[in-house]
């Protein structure tokens, strides 16, 4: 349950640390994102000397989240945190290697670029 | 149990995953058996050897399988079973070596060839074929391709695509527009071309090198010479 | 489908129930219910409360080896499906839960064994040391010091009230 304000880890060696949610791509006036959904997001904290910075508006995937996820054959999955993965405006994601486990979900919602940068699908 | 039953339970059944837990799970199990094939069913390690071992015993199984009431011998029996059979059936055979596995996904293998056949066609670059099933669960093989223009990409994702459609009837997802990045998803085989420079940034190969790859039946000499990049 | 333990009170939990947490270096805490996994937030040690499966087995409070433990375990390998075995597992499974049951109850059987005497040398050994407490009734009703004071002084007023009233 991402929704503006929300602050978020980052999952990836893009080169951000956290980010805020600022917008849930999607319908006009959407309350909540979950895992596989696309948020406008600004950079709140950024690693030094890397191409992104504090205070850049980005897009991302979500690809965890404390709120439980609910799959089809009724196994609920729970993560650490809020987790998200910078990608550009083309679906790629910025960063080059994905950190922490990542749900399935996200390669039937066409991220598998994500999926195959990953060390851990559940 | 059946009197009848001239096979015995029990040489077959360590080599399956039971799961004993309460008078419970076993009538769920009965009440639905389609469960039962996806269990965590271990392979049949013993052979037709150990089938007949337990043959030669036969007397001591029928008087077991008769004695409805579980008696003090039959227990021991159950140990001696146990300790005549116990080794063979835990034997770890889970590692089997990775040419075996790819037969057993002899008909993807076909496929990512094919696939790697028609890249090769439109000229894509450094086509490498990873057999990646022993490293992911979500998919068995991987083919990375490097093309050198996105008119290229376009060309080589329709191609597949084509192809993929007419031999094979599979559709692929992933990236319909062509990308510096083009993945195509055919479930089991997952192709990506890249640009060479986001080849480089992604380093896929390097990620996966753990991964077989694959050797291609093609000539594919002139452009191993390129893989500087 | 795989039928998985319980991280807490190592029962199997079914399809559709339970909840699974993932931890960020994504080592998975399988729950059969929101009483374990309340349990598990709580940073409870299942080896700590009574009722789970790891402190029955480390109080030896349950069978721990035994080999018809040994036939479930995890297996990493699907096996192709294969009439015969599946009707010879389902045979199977019936038979060894019988005598993992008889095994079972021989074990608390064992375990249960030296109870009675204990108890009973209990009893002898509370009834010696304090023998004395018991009176018998003729020499309470000879001596008023051994019952209590006021209980015989609140039934006299209750006596004497209830004389007055009449």
């Amino acid at each position: 349950m991402i929704q503006p304000q929300t602050h978020l880890n980052v999952a990836d060696n893009s080169g951000a640390r956290e980010l805020m949610c600022i917008r849930i791509i999607g319908a006009s006036n959407r309350r909540y994102a979950h895992i596989g959904d696309v948020i406008v997001a600004v950079i709140k904290e950024a690693v030094p000397n890397m191409p992104l910075e504090r205070s850049e508006v980005v897009r991302a995937v979500i690809v965890r989240t404390c709120k439980e996820l609910k799959r089809d054959n009724g196994m609920i999955i729970r993560y650490d945190d809020n987790a998200a993965v910078v990608i550009d405006q083309e679906g790629n994601p910025k960063g080059t290697r994905i950190f922490g486990a990542i749900a399935r979900e996200l390669r039937e919602l066409n991220f598998t670029k994500i999926v195959s940068l990953a060390p851990e699908v559940l | 149990m059946e009197l009848h039953s001239c096979i015995h339970p029990l040489p077959c059944t360590p080599s399956t995953g039971i799961l004993v837990s309460g008078g419970r799970t076993e009538a769920k199990f009965a009440a639905n058996p389609r469960k039962l094939h996806s269990l965590t069913l271990n392979s049949v390690p013993f052979s037709s050897k150990d089938y007949n071992l337990g043959r030669s015993s036969s007397t001591d199984f029928s008087r077991m399988a008769i004695g409805s009431d579980v008696s003090e011998d039959t227990d021991d029996m159950f140990d001696d079973l146990l300790k005549k059979h116990g080794k063979v059936v835990y034997r770890r055979n889970d590692q089997k070596p990775a040419t075996e596995e790819i037969d057993d996904d002899a008909e993807s293998l076909s496929f990512a060839v094919a696939v790697a056949k028609v890249a090769s066609d439109v000229k894509a670059g450094d086509i490498k074929v990873l057999f990646v099933k022993p490293l992911v669960y979500w998919t068995r093989f991987f083919i990375i391709a490097t093309a050198f223009s996105r008119p290229q990409i376009d060309a080589i994702g329709t191609r597949i695509r084509d192809m993929a459609e007419v031999q094979y009837g599979r559709v692929a997802s992933g990236d319909f527009k062509p990308n510096s990045w083009t993945l195509l998803d055919f479930g089991d085989v997952v192709v990506h071309i890249f640009l060479p420079q986001q080849r480089e940034y992604y380093n896929l190969e390097e990620f996966y090198g753990n991964a077989a790859p694959i050797e291609l039946p093609f000539e594919n000499q002139q452009l191993r010479g390129s893989k500087g990049y | 489908m795989r039928l998985e333990k319980c991280w807490f009170c190592s029962s199997t939990v079914y399809p559709g129930h339970g909840i699974q947490y993932v931890r960020n270096d994504a080592k998975i805490f399988r729950f059969c219910r929101s009483k374990c996994h309340k349990n598990f937030k709580m940073k409870r040690n299942p080896r700590k409360v009574k009722w789970t499966k790891a402190y029955r087995r480390l109080h030896g409070k349950d069978m721990t080896q035994d080999s018809t433990f040994e036939f479930e375990r995890k297996r990493n390998r699907p096996e192709r499906y294969d009439r015969n075995v599946t009707e010879n597992t389902l045979k199977a499974i019936r038979k060894i839960d019988k005598i993992r049951v008889v095994r079972d109850e021989r074990h608390h059987k064992n375990r249960m064994k030296g109870k009675k005497t204990k108890e009973q040398r209990e009893a002898t050994k509370e009834l010696e040391q304090s023998i004395h407490m018991v009176k018998a009734p003729a020499a309470l009703a000879n001596d008023p010091s051994l019952t209590l004071p006021i209980k015989v002084k609140v039934s006299q007023q209750k006596s004497e009230e209830n004389r007055m009233e009449e």
